[in-house]
């Protein structure tokens, strides 16, 4: 009787154990890091959520992350994404530690009993603004009137960066026509579906741009005060671990911002890792539009706001019934 | 030993006579139709409504102690107060009125084209066999995928919804529709035919009549799958009207019992035209016998 020809036992289990651990090894391999602490301290978990899809905007964060700056302040950082709504849900439930947003979503939540409280604020600049083309009748934010704007819809801080600036032009959403549009402002734009559209500074008109159409815009924070994206986190994260967590996590941050600022050219270079199909040459031109909404008129130190700015923010959103007059907004931020 | 079928009848009815030694002990009148339908319904009202009312005290008990985040799940009362601030203001009048337009709107134009593509599917085999691959492939891919190009092809408002909503509900029409001409008894058919019967007397006084349950099948199926189109389309195209949208809103800020109430909105309205459809169905059976 012949026997079959059987692969022996012991070296093909060992090859294979050679070859899984081979493979844990190369996953669990860390990314690029500067110094290390030198320390045996295991590093604190923390985790962020960004905003909807991977993009250069979040270069800090990015930096952060590749330069080792977390793991030198003793944190090993997760980054997410997703929309900012269901962000703050996941911080409320602990799943993430910290959600980048805006000020006016942190008083919205707030106002809803969301106890976030927003630890640093990265943008000086609202960069919302309303886009029109070149050669429209459009000049000045009264010429609105019977207009139609098209916007992503009638919530969020595109929503009220609108109304900022309908109301600094004397107007109400009823003199205009709103055209929930998705994100399909550049379009909208290009076909002449609506006359003008709310977008990011960093953003829309320089994909207009590129496509060869002329256009102007109206700059929120040239005519509202508002506070714009930040570090949000709980009130509880913020008082029972501000200097072992928060405080490393935005001072690494910062760090990240600096380094960003300085170095706009290699911060492309290290977001490309973490934006998939990224165009270098179109992250540059939204990097340096970016940077100008960081940087403001740099009164503000970076990463921090003023209580003036969200007194007249909450004064403003309350106007417009989006939160409960006479907030205490004094709770709603601290300059870590 | 045969007896007339008169009188096997007479037997049938008549008391059986009981075996030797064997006496009635007590006579009971054979139950009446009225208590059992009485019975019945009972049945279907009391252990539901129990079981709602359990579900509304458990709800009520793990919101009113705090244990659970108002933002994760708000607590009835503030979610009553929402249904009926809403309701009373008109909010959910006027975003349910847009939704019920691209819902009925879809499920229309759905049933406008599945009724004769089901139809050619099951009588000419070259139709079927040129066709069936691309609906099958139609079918695989998430009609959601498709709703930025709706939006670009046909701008805003209520018409990429409604083309949106058809495409939920087709796939599922065409399917049930072409079933129930295919089980049409073939001898009924090859009866008609001998006996002279041209197509549209065959379509309309046969074949039509004959899958009429499998038809009304569909328009159920159709109806109550329109809803879900309807909110997915005011989901995805960012709509700024309509039970979707208002369900955006509220998300946006962060205003749970807002979500709830228009959830229920919507499950009301799902009930509702279930309802209709079973209505519909009722009404063709009745027709039909």
């Amino acid at each position: 009787m012949q026997s079959s020809r059987r692969v022996p036992f012991f070296p093909f289990f060992i090859s294979l154990a050679l070859l899984f651990s081979m493979v844990l090894v190369a996953c669990g391999s860390s990314a690029p890091s500067s110094s290390t602490t030198g320390s045996s301290t295991p590093l604190i978990k923390a985790s962020i959520g960004l905003g909807y899809i991977p993009d250069v905007q979040f270069a800090p964060f990015y930096v952060a992350v590749n330069q080792g700056y977390y793991k030198d302040a003793g944190l090993d950082v997760t980054l997410n994404h997703g929309i900012v709504t269901d962000l703050m849900g996941e911080m409320m439930s602990g799943k993430d530690t910290f959600v980048f947003a805006g000020g006016d979503d942190t008083l919205v939540a707030r106002s809803q009993n969301l106890p976030v409280v927003d630890v640093s604020t990265l943008y000086q600049n609202y960069p919302v603004c309303i886009i029109v083309p070149a050669n429209s009748s459009i000049k000045t934010l009264a010429d609105l009137k019977g207009h139609t704007i098209g916007l992503p819809g009638l919530y969020g801080s595109t929503y009220v960066g609108m109304l900022a600036l309908l109301h600094a032009g004397g107007l109400t959403s009823k003199d205009v026509k709103l055209q929930s549009i998705g994100f399909t402002q550049v379009s909208a734009l290009q076909k002449g579906s609506v006359d003008a559209v709310v977008g990011y500074t960093n953003n829309e008109p320089l994909q207009l741009q590129r496509l060869g159409i002329n256009v102007r815009t109206f700059a929120v924070s040239d005519y509202q005060p508002m506070v714009s994206n930040g570090i949000i986190t709980t009130e509880s994260t913020l008082q029972d671990q501000d200097k072992n967590l928060v405080q490393p996590f935005v001072q690494a941050t910062i760090k990240g911002l600096n380094y960003v600022i300085a170095h706009p050219a290699e911060a492309v270079q290290i977001s490309k890792s973490f934006v998939p199909g990224m165009d270098v040459a179109k992250a540059t031109e939204e990097l340096q539009a970016t940077i100008i909404d960081w940087k403001g008129n740099g009164q503000t130190p970076m990463g921090q706001s003023e209580l003036a700015t969200w007194q007249s923010m909450s004064a403003f959103m309350a106007s417009q019934k989006l939160i409960p007059a006479n907030m205490d907004v004094s709770k709603a931020f601290v300059n870590s | 030993m045969s007896t007339t079928f008169l009188q096997d009848e007479e037997q049938e009815t008549a008391p059986q006579a009981l075996p030797a030694g064997v006496s009635r002990s007590f006579s009971r009148p054979r139950q009446t139709r009225a208590p059992r339908q009485t019975s019945t319904r009972l049945l279907t009202i009391v252990p539901p409504l129990l079981l709602g009312v359990i579900l509304l005290l458990s709800w009520y008990a793990s919101t009113a102690g705090g244990s659970v985040p108002a933002y994760q799940l708000p607590g009835p009362i503030a979610v009553w107060n929402a249904l009926w601030d809403g309701l009373t203001s008109g909010l959910f009048v006027s975003n349910a009125w847009v939704t019920i337009q691209e819902s009925l709107g879809g499920f229309l134009l759905a049933m406008i084209i599945a009724l004769p593509i089901g139809y050619s599917l099951v009588k000419w085999r070259l139709f079927a066999a040129t066709v069936q691959p691309y609906l099958a492939a139609g079918q695989a891919v998430p009609a959601i995928v498709l709703a930025p190009f709706l939006v670009l092809w046909l701008g805003y408002g209520i018409e990429p919804v409604v083309v949106l909503c058809t495409l939920v509900v087709l796939f599922p029409m065409v399917i049930t529709t072409s079933l129930g001409f295919q089980t049409i008894d073939a001898s009924l058919t090859d009866s008609a035919r001998v006996e002279g019967a041209s197509f549209w007397p065959m379509l309309t006084r046969i074949e039509l009549p004959l899958a009429l349950p499998a038809i009304m099948a569909a328009v159920r199926t159709g109806l109550t799958l329109s809803i879900v189109g309807a909110l997915v389309g005011e989901f995805v195209n960012a709509s700024d009207q309509g039970l979707g949208a208002l369900v955006q809103v509220a998300r946006n800020e962060y205003n749970a019992p807002l979500m709830f109430a228009t959830v229920v909105i919507m499950a009301f309205l799902a009930a509702f035209f279930y309802g209709i459809s079973r209505g519909l169905t009722m009404l063709s059976e009745k027709i039909s016998s």
